[in-house]
């Protein structure tokens, strides 16, 4: 795999931690922090992923306000709230 | 009816395969803040900024306009807004948060980028089949963070 080398400045606290798990783990500091940035980006599009699919639910009636109260905060709810209207109204007006 | 678009919906217009006819068929102006933000991503040489250059090159009507109402949104968006508010004009905008507030906090008619497709079929100038597969084109262009009501959207067009 192609790979691109670029230089990363970060706080020599954060760095001996880094180190001290590549130790633990006979690894490299390299693969470390790459392991952390993959494990980060596939966590954070597990957790999109869920938020669709809470959506997508609520949307259809198939899932309660309280569920999707646990993966979005209320502000999201509001405007998930306000788009739902906003799109029958938009498609009401097409229809009409 | 005359309309004010913000950056993001101009980029659905410009991802649309109908952009001519929607910038024919509306009354489309923006804004100098939004005029700026084209500029700013037309810098770049990837889809969105090739996007923001044809866009800017079809010379789509520039108005600056003075912000009253603040209601902690971009410059560039709350000027979207204050020209809809001040001109009597309807906002276009994809961004659903943003649209919730300047409808709690203005008394204006606020629209996303696919109202104007919408017409098109309305108008009976696109198919339907033709008004779902352009949306889902632009989705695919736009990432837009809220899916879930893109989704929503497309399955109650499916029903018209």
């Amino acid at each position: 795999m192609e790979t691109t080398q670029f230089s990363l400045r970060m706080d020599p606290e954060l760095i001996r931690k880094v180190d001290e798990e590549a130790e633990k783990e006979y690894k490299t500091r390299t693969d470390v922090i790459k392991e952390a940035v993959q494990k980060l980006l596939k966590e954070k599009s597990e957790k999109e992923s869920l938020r669709k699919l809470a959506a997508e639910l609520w949307l259809k009636d198939e899932l309660s306000e309280t569920k999707l109260r646990k993966v979005l905060s209320r502000e999201e709810i509001k405007d998930l709230k306000f788009g739902k209207h906003w799109v029958e109204d938009v498609v009401d007006e097409v229809r009409g | 009816m005359k309309f004010v678009a913000d950056t993001g919906a101009l980029l659905s217009i410009a991802c649309s395969q109908y952009c001519d006819l929607l910038l024919k068929e509306n009354h489309i102006t923006i804004t100098s803040g939004v005029n700026k933000e084209l500029k700013e991503f037309g810098k770049y040489a990837d889809f969105l900024g090739k996007k923001a250059r044809s866009i800017l090159q079809k010379n789509v009507r520039v108005t600056h306009v003075k912000v009253i109402t603040h209601f902690g949104l971009e410059d560039a968006e709350e000027e979207v807004f204050a020209l809809a508010e001040q001109k009597g004009m309807i906002a276009l905008t994809d961004d659903i948060h943003a649209s919730r507030l300047a409808s709690e906090n203005m008394k204006i008619v606020v629209r996303p980028s696919f109202y104007l497709l919408g017409r098109l079929y309305k108008q009976k100038k696109i198919r339907k089949q033709e008004l779902i597969h352009d949306i889902q084109s632009i989705l695919i262009h736009r990432h837009w963070l809220r899916g879930a009501l893109w989704d929503y959207a497309i399955a109650l067009i499916q029903k018209l």
